[in-house]
């Protein structure tokens, strides 16, 4: 698993490859965490697009993001889900707590609404 | 061994609507679409071949209780929620009132849907008839007592006729029940609950029920993995959504399909039974987190790891191990 931090105008991007799980989790959240550290109000795309699976310490990841950008008063976006992930959101119930966009730039494109 | 469920549903019983049998009935008329049936096999054979589960079948409605049978003569129970009252029914039925039996039971903890089927156990009015009650709780006695005296119950409990004893049980320190070896672990709910292990002849049932897995605690994942280790059956809370337990409803005390397909694959377990079902979902709901449980296993399972077989209790459900 490899997770990176891009900014790009009115938003910051977190870019997650391969597979999040028990093991990759913990890297996974701190760069999340930091981001939403440095973006302040800034909205945080995280774009799923080259990740093959995540599991529930994943998602809880992914949860604590959340909290954490609207108690701030930001958004956290979920872009580009592979089929895989998309059906582990759906069946651990997760595609009801995000917001979801097909792309990155559908998500960027509401950042930035 | 064998764990036989007679109530499957978590916090409060339920009951099957008239306009949910009415809508189960339409739906097979309408798949059976005109066809005549000869005898009662083939109809036998169209409820059970052509008729989706959740329209041919209903997972029932009573709170928790699972009959453990060691193949001793004693009984060994877990857990006294409103299923127990059929239980007793088909105890009686057995060995008729006059034939005294020993009944064990393993208590995961005191909260009312786990005890309300006690008041309606026949066995417990009978003299003659020895009622062990394990908890691992300091005062279990006290919500028995107050579930079944005035003004809730018109039986007080100090009447009834059957020589009831609780016995305290430990974490780690098993007992000899039924032939069977018996041990507790602590559980996260309120108030706090026990998950118990039944081993016998190399064989191992889990009932693991109110019991909340927190995703960011990999030592009590760790704990719970060695407790279900290589079990054959693990019966386990899956009240909640994933989502659910980590948000609205965390430290409600309930887990999740998704945690009980983690946590069995740690342990490589053999069978993952989803228990204590939400009130609130009707079969057709459930079903569908059956089968979704199913799918998050062939997408979670590690590299060269056997398949974990996935179940959804149902009131009167038969599982041999």
């Amino acid at each position: 698993m490899d997770v990176r931090t891009e900014h790009l105008g009115a938003a910051t991007i977190v870019r997650a490859t391969g597979r999040i799980d028990q093991t990759t989790a913990p890297a996974f959240q701190e760069e999340l965490l930091n981001a939403v550290t440095l973006s302040k109000d800034q909205a945080i795309v995280v774009d799923m697009s080259s990740v093959d699976f995540v599991s529930s310490v994943g998602l809880r990841a992914l949860m604590i993001a959340l909290k954490q950008t609207q108690s701030g008063g930001g958004k956290l976006l979920i872009a580009a889900l592979t089929p895989t992930v998309r059906e582990v959101f759906e069946i651990s119930r997760f595609d009801t707590v995000f917001r979801c966009f097909a792309t990155v730039d559908a998500a960027l494109a509401e950042a930035q609404s | 061994m064998k764990a036989t469920i007679w109530g499957c549903r978590g916090s409060l019983p339920v009951a099957m609507s008239a306009a949910t049998v009415r809508d189960k009935v339409k739906s097979a008329l309408r798949t059976a679409n005109g066809r005549s049936f000869r005898n009662d096999a083939e109809l036998e054979r169209f409820i059970t071949e052509e008729l989706p589960w959740p329209v041919a079948n209903s997972y029932g409605g009573n709170s928790s209780c699972v009959q453990i049978d060691t193949g001793s003569e004693e009984y060994v129970l877990c857990d006294l929620g409103s299923g127990l009252r059929e239980f007793g029914a088909a105890a009686i039925a057995r060995h008729g009132p006059g034939k005294p039996q020993i009944y064990n039971i393993f208590l995961s903890h005191i909260h009312w849907d786990h005890i309300m089927g006690f008041p309606f156990f026949p066995a417990s009015y009978i003299p003659g008839n020895k009622i062990r009650i394990y908890s691992c709780h300091p005062d279990p006695k006290l919500a028995f007592t107050r579930q079944q005296s005035a003004p809730c119950f018109p039986v007080d409990f100090s009447v009834l006729a059957a020589d009831i004893e609780f016995i305290a049980m430990q974490p780690g320190k098993p007992v000899q029940v039924a032939g069977a070896t018996v041990r507790a672990i602590k559980q996260y709910h309120e108030g706090d609950s026990f998950g118990y292990r039944f081993e016998k002849d190399g064989k191992a049932i889990i009932y693991s029920t109110d019991s909340e897995h927190k995703q960011d605690n990999p030592e009590a994942a760790a704990l719970f993995a060695d407790f279900f280790r290589r079990a054959d059956l693990v019966i386990f809370d899956a009240q909640y959504s994933l989502a659910e337990t980590v948000s609205l409803k965390e430290d409600w005390g309930h887990s999740s399909n998704v945690a009980g397909v983690e946590l069995c694959h740690m342990a490589q377990a053999k069978h993952l039974l989803l228990y204590h079902h939400e009130p609130a979902f009707n079969d057709e709901a459930l079903h569908r987190i059956f089968l979704e449980t199913i799918r998050y296993e062939q997408l979670a399972r590690p590299d060269g790891q056997p398949p974990l077989k996935v179940s959804s209790a149902f009131d009167g459900m038969e599982l041999n191990v």
